[in-house]
């Protein structure tokens, strides 16, 4: 197999339907392919790592087909990597769902609930269901001429913490709670919401995931 | 912020739009796809479809209907009616859906609604809740379009279908669809303000301020309605227009929406 440097690789594990991703990225003009090995993700260039459900059952579907070390290497060459959902929580090193399980590690950081108290006490509604204003930093990429609505489509019940608020790219309140949707460590790049059903604001940076990174 | 949520539902009967506004310039306004992309151009913020197909021959013209409008929508789309067990949401998922919503099912067996949150996951199980008033401050399940009475407590049961991995209630008021006198307020609130999950609140809107009151009364995350879209009687915009000018969190719409 070899793949065209123009082509998004999308890696799929087994988890979840990867079909809106397909064609969310036909509908901006992307040329994508699916990935399922090792091999085929080194021989990936721009690799998309999507995740639904658990962070440990993403986390060991992940590492049961022998994929980390593939997809570390991958980032770790300077090629482009986008985790969508769980897929940007598997980057941290490590997450809290149903018990402490590692990520990939390849950002500082860890995944945490979001609280379901809000600060004077009252219930925070989980799952985060629904668009959520987002505050962006225009100097990303992924976000260059962004002229929709920056609002995008949520359902998570964790949020990732990074360490280093120098990665942080988007962010979004949800009833009080400073949620971090969007980071960037140089090549590496993860969304919490999903750009795939986030109407024309998540067109424009797939769009922009294809042709500006 | 978190915006409310604004779910146009739209009936499909054997892949037909069964009440479909008839918007000027639309070349088929029984298709589906096209009413969705007018309501995704227009700025809504999820969509449903509930397939009231009698015959289950007709069903896969559903799995059609739904792989058509997953390519040219890229927004939340739900689909309901007839989902009876995980085959079912197995291909409506694979289709294009998002969500699926679960009604009779659950109240016929609600271990389906476990199953169904462990294999899919919670994000994509939505559980319909029909209810009606049967004394005051007392709310009951009921099936069969509100026919037929199952004598179990509408909060309870709520309560229950979370506990079983239920990522969303859509709550409808049997007593007020169809009445356009506004949602069962009381009823949602007491829903909502009992369960951990978002609730969307649905039946007997019949303008913009009943929108407004699912949420500061009723305590909705979302608010869906019917006619009062599909007859022209309210644009998707106007209807956000008149959210936000009440002090709710609107997704503005989009500027290249189109004049509707």
């Amino acid at each position: 197999m070899t793949l065209n440097a123009k082509t998004i690789s999308i890696l799929d594990y087994g988890i979840g339907n990867l079909l809106s991703v397909q064609r969310a990225l036909d509908a901006v003009g992307a040329s994508w392919t699916m990935v399922k090995t090792p091999e085929e993700v080194k021989l990936s260039d721009k690799l998309i790592l999507p995740g639904v459900g658990a962070f440990m059952h993403c986390a060991n579907t992940l590492e049961a087909a022998g994929l980390n070390e593939a997809i570390i290497e991958h980032a770790n060459s300077g090629k482009a990597l986008l985790g969508i959902c769980v897929g940007m929580q598997l980057l941290f090193d490590y997450g809290l769902e149903q018990g402490r399980c590692d990520g990939l590690g390849l950002i500082s950081g860890y995944i945490d609930k979001i609280p379901d108290q809000q600060d004077d006490g009252s219930a925070r509604k989980i799952p985060h269901i629904g668009w959520s204003e987002l505050f962006l930093d225009e100097e990303c990429p992924l976000f260059h001429n962004f002229s929709h609505i920056p609002a995008a489509y949520f359902v998570h019940s964790y949020m990732v913490i990074p360490e280093h608020s120098n990665h942080v790219i988007a962010r979004c309140n949800y009833e009080g709670a400073d949620i971090t949707c969007g980071v960037q460590k140089e090549n590496i790049f993860g969304l919490q919401f999903h750009p795939e059903k986030s109407a024309q604001a998540g067109l424009e940076i797939l769009s922009n995931f294809d042709s500006r990174i | 912020m978190l915006t409310t949520r604004v779910i146009p539902c739209l009936d499909v009967k054997d892949g037909r739009v069964v009440k479909g506004v008839n918007f000027v310039g639309l070349k088929d306004a029984g298709d589906p796809v096209e009413q969705a992309k007018i309501y995704d151009a227009a700025g809504a913020d999820e969509l449903t479809f509930l397939d009231i197909t009698a015959s289950s021959d007709n069903r896969e013209t559903m799995y059609d209907v739904i792989s058509r409008t997953a390519e040219a929508i890229f927004m939340p789309l739900t689909v309901g009616g007839g989902v009876r067990e995980p085959e079912d949401i197995r291909k409506l998922l694979l289709a294009g859906a998002d969500k699926v919503s679960i009604n009779t099912a659950a109240v016929h067996n609600p271990d389906f609604v476990k199953v169904a949150a462990e294999k899919f996951g919670s994000q994509c199980i939505v559980v319909a809740i029909d209810a009606k008033t049967v004394a005051p401050g007392k709310w009951e399940i009921f099936t069969h379009g509100g026919r037929n009475p199952t004598g179990i407590d509408a909060i309870e049961w709520a309560k229950r279908m979370v506990s079983l991995g239920a990522g969303e209630l859509l709550v409808t008021s049997m007593d007020r669809d169809g009445t356009k006198a506004g949602f069962n307020n009381e009823m949602n609130r007491a829903i909502a303000d009992a369960v951990s999950v978002p609730i969307i609140a649905s039946g007997g809107v019949g303008n913009l301020d009943h929108l407004v009151e699912g949420v500061t009364l009723g305590h909705a995350s979302a608010v869906l309605a019917a006619s009062i879209f599909h007859f022209g009687e309210y644009t998707i915009a106007e209807a956000k227009a008149h959210m936000a000018a009440a002090g709710l969190n609107m997704r503005p719409v989009n500027d290249k929406h189109l004049d509707m």
